[in-house]
């Protein structure tokens, strides 16, 4: 991902899928978030339905996620953890929601199908109130993530 | 009431799409009352599914709790039109596991009628479709008042 870079420190365009891959099969995310702590990605990035055995992968993810510049579309939709989001992992995604300065689009969706579900569970809704503080985002999905509301 | 909270909050989102997270009607009312607030928001999922869903389980919960009555609902029919208009939304958190924004007519020993349950099931899905066209008005506010915005802000040219 760090060579995809024209300039430094200047996004290139361009859509990287990197989905429905074993990115954290070997429980070691550390080049890949790396790259996104630099800023060293493409402006729009695709990681949908990964498998985190261990929550704190995901939420080494969302801090560098916290921090970049250069991402505009990010999808971490149908991401599956361990067990529902816990309470530090829920405070990382209000942290990214908050510090985050470049982030456009966002997509959090879960997924609630007959032989499989990924959600990251009803935490993700307390983290949302750190929205309130985001200054760019402009488009949010979060479908089937049970979020109730009564 | 977290989205709609942060409705409420943030003025840079534009789009916040949110279908099946078991929404009820009151989650939806308070949502659509913070969109009225905010002149930002054009796109609010419907959450069609969500009506859907709430209806279903809500009819499965009434007709399965054995609170229905057979007809000596004949007794509430007479009086049945008046008293249904005069529905309201209250909650009988005592009566049903998930608490729901209404209540149906009771007959004279507070017993549900099968005629009683499905107009209130029908008056429930109404007040859903009311706030859907009322979320629709109030984003096509918004899509013109930023249409006319962007429009305002363009350069002068100068010839």
């Amino acid at each position: 991902m760090h060579s995809m870079c024209d300039r430094p420190g200047t996004a290139r365009k361009l859509h990287l899928y990197i989905g429905q891959n074993p990115l954290a099969q070997d429980r070691d995310l550390t080049e890949l978030v790396e790259c996104i702590r630099n800023g060293t990605t493409p402006s729009h990035l695709t990681m949908r339905m990964v498998d985190y055995p261990k929550e704190e992968l995901f939420q080494e993810l969302l801090r560098a996620l916290a921090v970049n510049k250069s991402i505009t579309f990010l999808d971490i939709s149908k991401t599956s953890l361990p067990f529902e989001a816990g309470e530090q992992t829920c405070a990382e995604l209000g942290r990214m929601f908050a510090e985050n300065t470049t982030l456009r689009e966002v997509d959090l969706s879960g997924e609630q199908a007959v032989l499989e579900s990924a959600s990251l569970g009803k935490g993700v809704c307390r983290s949302l109130a750190r929205l309130a503080e985001n200054k760019t985002l402009e488009v949010l999905r979060i479908e089937r993530e049970c979020c109730p509301s009564y | 009431m977290e989205i709609a909270s942060l409705i409420s909050k943030n003025n840079t989102l534009r789009e916040i799409h949110c279908e099946q997270n078991e929404f009820h009607l009151q989650g939806f009312t308070a949502m659509v009352n913070a969109v009225q607030q905010n002149f930002n928001i054009t796109f609010l999922s419907p959450l069609d599914r969500d009506r859907t869903e709430h209806v279903r389980v809500l009819k499965e919960k009434l007709f399965q709790s054995g609170a229905l009555k057979s007809s000596s609902s004949s007794g509430s029919s007479s009086r049945g039109p008046e008293k249904e208009k005069k529905s309201s939304l209250k909650r009988h958190p005592k009566r049903f596991e998930k608490r729901v924004a209404f209540t149906a007519s009771p007959d004279a020993e507070g017993d549900l009628s099968v005629v009683g349950v499905e107009t209130s099931l029908h008056l429930l899905e109404e007040k859903w479709l009311t706030e859907k066209e009322r979320l629709t008005g109030l984003l096509t506010r918004n899509c013109l008042t930023l249409s006319q915005k962007k429009r305002w802000a363009l350069p002068q040219l100068e010839f």
